[in-house]
This record gives C-alpha cells, structure tokens and sequence, in this order.
C-alpha cells in the first residue's frame, strides 16, 4: 500500500469517528438505541484502520512502534478495538460511546496533522518482549479510555442522577482495575525488554519515570477509594478521567518531547 | 505496642506515602540524577506500613491474592535494594584478538557491597562483524568472543544486539559503540619491542575525527590518524569489518614532525621507532552485574498474578469483597 493510500484510509476512518459520533448523538436524542449502530459504525472504522496500519507495516517492513505518527494510527486502532471489546462484555460501558468517539476523532485529526515518514527501528527493538510490553500498554490505555469516558459522562449526569449510574460506576473501577493490571504487566515487560536492549531494566528516563508516576496514581486512587470510603463519588469519577489525562500526556507527550534513550539506541 | 502498630498500619498512612512517592517521582522526573536518595524515604514508610498491616489486619491477611500482590511489592522493594548495594555497572572497549583485562573497565556504578570478581573473567575478543543497511541503517551485530570457563575449557559465544554473555555473574551485553584500532610496535633505542593498540573513536558515528593521541613508550606524544581509502557507501549495504580495509595511519608529532604510514612501515620518531601493523575493530561492551535480577522477575511475576487473582475475585463477588476491604480499614483506622 502506498502512503497515499493509507493516508486517505486515515482520512475516511477519521471521517468515520466523526459520522460515528454524529449518528450516537442523534440516536440517544431521539430516544433510539444507539448502540447497534455506533458498534457497527466503529467496526468499520476499524477494518479501515486495520487496513491503514497493517499496509505500513509491510511496506517499511516493521511494525508501528518509534514515531509520534506511529504511536497515533496504532492507538486510534487498538483504542477502538479495546473499548468495542470492553463495552461488549460490559454494557454499562456503551453509555460513554459518544465520549469515546470524540475522542478518537480528534486523536485522528491530530495523526494527519503530524509527519509520516517512518523512522527505522533499531536492532534492539527486535525483540519479543517489545511486542507484549506493547500490546499491554494498549491494553491499559484502551481500558482506560472507557473507564475515562464513562466516568466524565457519570460527572456530567451527576444532578440527574441516572438509573443506570450504579452499574456505569462499577464499570469504572472494574476498567480502571483491569487497566492497573495491564499497565503492572507493561512495567515488568518493559523492564525485561530494557535490561536486554540496553543493558538495564530500569534507568529513570522521562518516560519511565513518568510511566511509574501514572502508575502509581492509579495505586493511590485504587487505596483512596478504600481508605476514604465516605468520599463524594464525583472525586472518584474525576481522579478516574484525571489519571488518563495522564497516561495520554504519558504516552503521547513524554516520549516525544524528551531525548531520553527510551525512543532507542542507534 | 499493638496501638503503635496499628497506627503504623492505616490506610491513611498507605496513602501518605503513596503520595510523597508521586512526589519525589516527580522530582526524580526532574532532576534523574538524585533517583535513590528522593525514594528512600517514601519507599522505607510504605514498607513499615505494610509490614505492620500484615501483622495487625486480619481482614486483609484473609484476602490471599491481596496478600501476597503487597508482599510481593515489599519482596521486589527489598530485592531492589539489595541489587542496588550489590550492583556493579561498567563498559569496557576489547580489541579483535586480543585479551579482556577488567583493568581497563570504566566503572559507572558499583554498590556498596559489590564484590570485584571481574579479574576473573577471562575472554578473547575474536573477529566483529556490523552490518549496515543502505542509508546506514545498522542491522545485526555479530561479535565472537571465546570465554575461557572456571574449568579452564573454552567455549565460543556469537554476542548479537540482544545476545551477551555472562561470566562470574557479570553479564556483557555488545553496545552500539565499536570502531577500529590501530595496533602498533614500539621499538625503541636499544631495540626492545613492545606491542599495542590505539583505540580510535567509535564508527562510523566519528568518522570525521578518526585520531587519537598516543605517548609511546619513551613519552613522546603522537597523534594518530586513520586514513581510510574508501568512504562508506550510503545507497547500499556496507559492511563493517577489520579485514580487507585498504587505510594509510597518519603520524603527527611534536615540532611540526609528520608521516604517513601503511600496513607493515615504520617510521621513526624521537626515542624510538613506530610500526603499524594492523588495523582491527574495537567492541565496546556495558557489564552488568546483579545476582538477584532472576528473584526480582520472580517476584515481579508472582506480584502480578496474585493481583489478577484479585482482581478477578474482587469483580467476581464485588459486594463480598467491599465489604471484608471496608472491615480492614475500618480496623485499621
């Protein structure tokens, strides 16, 4: 696939997103379910991210993981992939879909805007524990994004006060659990594929140290809901979409802003 | 004494220093070079505090899978600190055919309770090979090292990108430095012979600065310079290796004194007299050493298991769950 092609695949997908969360926004208005839909709509969104990032790959021969670019089309697709997975099994879940495709929305526009040249991966990325570092950091974000998303909207219905706001607040902090799991599991995958492409598993560069600081937000927001148990749930909810502000600031900010050896050793 | 140690073991403290954590990540965030000292403190209270949970919280010593996810936190925080008091971090550059001696490594870090065995590794650098891409890209490593074992047979080792070599516990892992080095015969007055080799700057990252200086043996400074007859090519793959390099070294002393020499001549210079007698590659490579790094992963995975246990259970019989955490703290508090 040419890069022409793959970026008017990204332009439809984007396009996509936005159709996506017109239609959500019309169909909970008028009263209609809106999940049939949305999940067919981001099912096909989907398929053509599938397409964008899956003929980069074979053309540069390597997988999405060094540019700002790369990062941005592999998590506008894992991100949709992780929270129609998550709101299938979930349904309180699918309440936020509208949140979610905003989102991603202007995730896609932000990844036309950038440059996308590849960059050529280094010999010590090759490595196995790359990919499971990878897929769990993914993971954590994707889940993190849906416990995000229902969250904010629980904070905008707090007046009303919903029927359904129980079952969207457990979905909150059973994402946002699954979400610490994963992201305990990239730490450790991470420190092993560092200790072998560089010799140790932990250095304290930008992203590491930041990476660990998001992680131990969740641990204390996780202990917090225990300890102060008398807290407005409204605290929770915003710590909740707080903490993925921070891992996308994390994510897509650290490693493109800073020098650290973390963006790979020539 | 049990009042002490409740106290020591509330969830409020938990969260005082989770927070003091996030801080002093923070400023670790900001200045990387002062990373121990900022977490001591937070990490020692976390510690304390969850040691004093586990043996006053009943409710929580009845949640295994908790359990064991905070004891195994507190095992990996040990554990790390042992490997911190026992770490030793170096890098050390060896010359194709020539001896490693742990008397040229450059050490970055060693613990406080490392013991130096590493004059006890014993290894030959063998031939080096990089491949490069066209454009330059670097492809794969290949360095041959043959690591002489306690036993005294040897053995040979193809040391990659992502494959080192360990020895006496001390792991050497090939680094993305290497370059080529200039072995020389120094013969002075008298005619005693001495051999070695000057170490040139890394390549190709250098190459446009391939000189070093060298004293020779009756003090005289010279500057070496490495003349390669052939450029890299960029637009298509190239080759990094010792052999069948066509070079010329040029020699710069003192009092505008300079010569060129190829393979095999000799020239002379104040007190003595220098040959070239070969061109080979130096690899530099980062020794690591911590004997408790397989416990760390062990300990890292049984964590993350027992925390997935937990997890599951937790949402499994959410209201079961809530409810004994709630007894905890409220025991705790």
């Amino acid at each position: 696939m040419s890069m022409a092609m793959e970026r008017t695949t990204l332009v439809a997908a984007v396009t996509g997103f936005a159709v996506v969360l017109a239609l959500d926004v019309l169909l909970r208005r008028s009263g209609k379910p809106a999940w049939p839909t949305v999940s067919g709509g981001l099912a096909i969104v989907m398929a053509l991210l599938t397409v964008a990032v899956a003929g980069r790959w074979l053309r540069e021969s390597q997988g999405p993981f060094l540019t700002l670019y790369d990062v941005l089309l592999s998590n506008l697709f894992s991100l949709t992939l992780v929270y129609l997975v998550a709101a299938w099994l979930v349904p309180a879940l699918r309440t936020a879909s509208a949140i979610v495709s905003g989102f991603l929305c202007v995730l896609g526009v932000w990844s036309l805007t950038v440059s996308a040249e590849a960059v050529p991966l280094p010999a010590t990325f090759d490595n196995p524990w790359l990919w499971l570092h990878v897929t769990a950091g993914k993971l954590f974000l994707g889940l993190c994004l849906a416990a995000a998303a229902t969250a904010t909207l629980l904070l905008g219905r707090r007046a009303s006060a919903a029927p359904d706001s129980g079952e969207m607040d457990a979905a909150v902090w059973l994402a946002l659990s699954l979400a610490f799991v994963c992201h305990s599991f990239m730490l450790i995958a991470g420190a092993i594929w560092a200790h072998s492409a560089w010799g140790r598993y932990w250095a304290w560069d930008s992203l590491e140290t930041w990476t660990f600081i998001t992680w131990l937000c969740i641990a204390l927001l996780l202990h917090a809901r225990v300890t102060f148990r008398r807290m407005p749930v409204a605290y929770g909810w915003s710590a909740v979409v707080a903490i993925f502000g921070l891992a996308i600031l994390t994510f897509l900010g650290v490693p493109f802003l800073s020098v650290a050896p973390h963006k790979g050793v020539m | 004494m049990t009042l002490l140690l409740k106290s020591v073991a509330s969830l409020k403290l938990t969260f005082v220093g989770l927070v003091l954590l996030i801080a002093n990540a923070f400023a670790v965030s900001q200045w990387p070079g002062a990373a121990i000292p900022w977490l001591v403190l937070p990490l020692s209270v976390l510690a304390l505090n969850l040691l004093a949970a586990l043996l006053v919280r009943h409710a929580f010593r009845q949640q295994a899978a908790l359990l064991l996810f905070h004891v195994g936190l507190l095992v990996l925080l040990m554990l790390v600190a042992a490997g911190v008091l026992l770490r030793f971090d170096a890098s050390v550059e060896v010359v194709e055919g020539t001896a490693f001696d742990a008397a040229t490594v450059t050490p970055r870090g060693t613990g406080w309770l490392h013991s130096d065995k590493l004059d006890e590794v014993q290894f030959v650098q063998g031939p080096l090979e990089v491949r490069y891409l066209s454009g330059l890209r670097r492809d794969t490593t290949h360095s041959r090292v043959f690591l002489t074992r306690p036993d005294g047979s040897e053995i040979e080792r193809d040391i990659g990108d992502r494959q080192g070599f360990s020895s006496n516990g001390y792991r050497f892992m090939a680094t993305f430095n290497k370059g080529y080095s200039v072995l020389v015969q120094w013969r002075d007055l008298s005619g005693r012979e001495t051999i070695g080799a000057v170490n040139l700057p890394s390549f190709p990252e250098f190459e446009w600065k391939q000189s070093n200086e060298w004293i020779t043996p009756a003090g005289e400074s010279l500057t070496l310079e490495l003349k390669l007859a052939d450029r890299i090519p960029e637009d298509r793959p190239w080759l990094l290796r010792s052999r069948d390099v066509d070079y010329e070294v040029g020699i710069v002393g003192s009092g505008q004194f300079e010569a060129t020499a190829g393979p095999g001549q000799s020239v002379a210079v104040a007190g003595g007299e220098i040959t070239i007698v070969d061109l080979r590659l130096w690899m530099g490579y980062r020794i690591d050493y911590d004997p408790l790094l397989p416990w760390l992963l062990t300990a890292a995975f049984l964590a993350l298991a027992a925390l997935g246990v937990h997890m599951a259970q937790k949402f499994a019989a959410p209201r079961a769950a809530d409810s004994a955490v709630a007894a905890g703290g409220e025991q705790a508090a």
